[in-house]
């Protein structure tokens, strides 16, 4: 059912963001290039932004899982970033986060197939064992693996 | 106990499943049973049926927006949560339920 190579893509292993608006930011234009531009980095920035103001998306234990809405995406798409230093993320736990999920949702897509293959995610993402895989995972196939795993799972 | 519950999030793709899968986890540990509807960004998934509203004995709602098809629960003890607490802290509201229901 992951077949289609588009619904996960690792960012970046090694992203040198201090805090997390400089986060948003950088990571907007890393997203609408892997995007072949398809969705504007600013349209991607003040979706995710949109939502964090609501609450926040760190969960705890190092994780994050910012996301937002938007329109002009062909299918719902998840991307995979690694800090190399902590973030203030006024997480849940008061901790700060380091491993980050970011989950596009496109509003226009009516398959919803990629939407259920993340919403397996963000279930598993609970796991304190994927948890402690991904966070120990140096090699980004191996990453990949997890990853499959946690959306079939 | 037989615990139903709601889960919904704005987007309804991180916290809405995230929060079932806490509710799932503490509910098990505790020696429950637990069905945990997500009304999510791809609609309504493991929907709650009318028998097991009447099998249940509290619905926990851990919603931040407004959810459908509420009318079924109009006869059922209901607590609500904010969804953080039903991610951070299920194990908790569990057992809050427990001693209120066992008064």
């Amino acid at each position: 059912m992951t077949n289609d190579v588009s619904v996960f893509t690792i960012l970046d292993f090694d992203n040198v963001s201090k805090s997390k608006s400089d986060f948003f930011h950088e990571v907007s234009f890393l997203i609408s290039g892997s995007l072949m531009d398809e969705v504007k980095p600013k349209e991607i920035e003040s979706a995710i932004l949109e939502r964090e103001i609501l609450g926040t998306t760190g969960f705890g234990n190092g994780l994050a899982i910012p996301h937002g809405k938007v329109a002009n995406l062909k299918e719902s798409c998840l991307f995979y970033v690694r800090c190399k230093h902590d973030i203030e993320w006024d997480s849940l736990d008061e901790k700060p986060a380091k491993y980050i999920f970011i989950i596009l949702v496109a509003t226009n897509d009516e398959s919803n197939n990629h939407l259920k293959i993340l919403s397996k995610l963000s279930y598993n993402l609970m796991d304190p064992e994927y948890q402690e895989k991904i966070k120990n995972e140096k090699n980004s196939e191996n990453l990949r693996n997890v990853i499959e795993e946690m959306f079939t799972d | 106990m037989n615990i139903i519950a709601i889960t919904a999030c704005p987007t309804g793709v991180a916290h809405t499943f995230m929060a079932k899968r806490a509710l799932e986890d503490s509910a098990k540990k505790l020696g429950h049973n637990i069905k945990v509807e997500t009304q999510g960004a791809a609609g309504i998934e493991n929907e709650i049926t009318e028998e097991d509203v009447l099998n249940a004995d509290i619905l926990i709602l851990a919603v931040e927006v407004g959810i459908s098809k509420r009318e079924r629960f109009n006869n059922i003890k209901k607590v609500e949560i904010p969804i953080a607490t039903a991610i951070r802290q299920a194990d908790a509201v569990i057992k809050k339920i427990e001693e209120k229901l066992n008064q």
